[in-house]
């Protein structure tokens, strides 16, 4: 079965990938998938950030999703959690600005200051 | 929200907030009866029948900084669409969220991007069992699609169903999946 084939090669590449970086860099994509996020289009945001992070091979960061950020006429909200940074809360995120973020922030490491919300200190 | 599909991650992340460890997702597109049906169901903390009996108001919430607004938009949709919501819940038990609409009305939303609504659902660790059947003209099943992620973690030995290529393969298996049930139709 092809797709049970292409399960087990994830899988072995994720189990590497860990051994590698034991548990990756500890970076953690948070989505605000409130009613409001929901309605501005936090989902496709979702997608956009897995898909760029696979194609730029950073799979060992966690997208995950919260609650309302309560910024609701901001939302999309996407916070880029990195271990002994400051959090980057981006605004207004579309799926294009979702794809920036992974290609500037997390491949880059440099803030996207053009959809920067807020920056909450470490 | 434009969409069913919208409403049920809406649903879904209620589940999760209250602690949920497993969500069911039930969607029935009936065509002998005109129907679409979606049961979530949750085993979180549950409600008691105070706060039950007016989940459907709207600002109604339980959480900081949430608007209380995703049950009675729901509702309002259904109304709308010829159809209702039934919640039922049990403290410490869960909840199970019933919708019941009319397909082929005017006001009825398309039930649109149910794969990447699966998807989002996941990226959450949540265990999930999501059916989505399609009953056809004489009332028979026509055909279904089928997510059962605790077959899906056997597979993985340890690695992550949130991890972002699994997501995205169950994604791709899933889109297949629909357009096998599309074909069906």
């Amino acid at each position: 079965m092809k797709s049970l084939d292409e399960l087990k090669v994830i899988r072995e590449r994720a189990q590497h990938a860990l051994k590698m970086r034991e548990s990756g860099d500890g970076t953690v994509i948070q989505v605000a998938m409130g009613t409001c996020g929901i309605a501005a289009g936090a989902r496709g945001v979702m997608i956009a950030l897995l898909d760029e992070l696979v194609k730029r091979e950073r799979s060992d960061v966690l997208v995950t999703q919260t609650g309302c950020a309560g910024l609701c006429e901001k939302e999309p909200i996407v916070t880029v959690k990195e271990p002994e940074k400051s959090d980057v809360v981006y605004g207004d995120v579309t799926d294009q600005k979702a794809r920036d973020i992974i290609a500037k922030h997390i491949v880059n490491g440099q803030i996207v200051s053009d959809y920067v919300l807020n920056v909450k200190e470490a | 929200m434009k969409e069913i599909a919208e409403h049920v991650l809406d649903i879904v992340q209620n589940s999760l907030f209250s602690g949920a460890s497993g969500v069911e997702i039930d969607i029935t597109e009936d065509l002998q009866r005109d129907r679409i049906r979606v049961m979530i169901k949750d085993n979180g903390c549950g409600m008691d029948e105070d706060l039950l009996a007016k989940v459907l108001d709207p600002f109604v919430t339980t959480r900081s900084k949430r608007t209380g607004l995703g049950l009675p938009l729901l509702a309002q949709t259904a109304e709308l669409a010829n159809g209702e919501v039934k919640i039922s819940s049990q403290v410490k038990q869960g909840t199970q969220v019933y919708l019941d609409i009319q397909r082929s009305h005017w006001d009825c939303p398309p039930l649109g991007n149910v794969v990447d609504t699966v998807v989002s659902c996941l990226s959450d660790h949540v265990e999930l069992m999501f059916v989505h059947r399609l009953l056809g003209l004489e009332g028979g099943l026509v055909g279904e699609v089928v997510l059962d992620t605790k077959e899906i973690k056997e597979e993985l030995d340890g690695v992550s169903v949130s991890h972002p290529e699994v997501l995205l393969f169950i994604r791709k298996m899933l889109i297949q999946e629909y357009q096998r049930l599309e074909g069906s139709k």
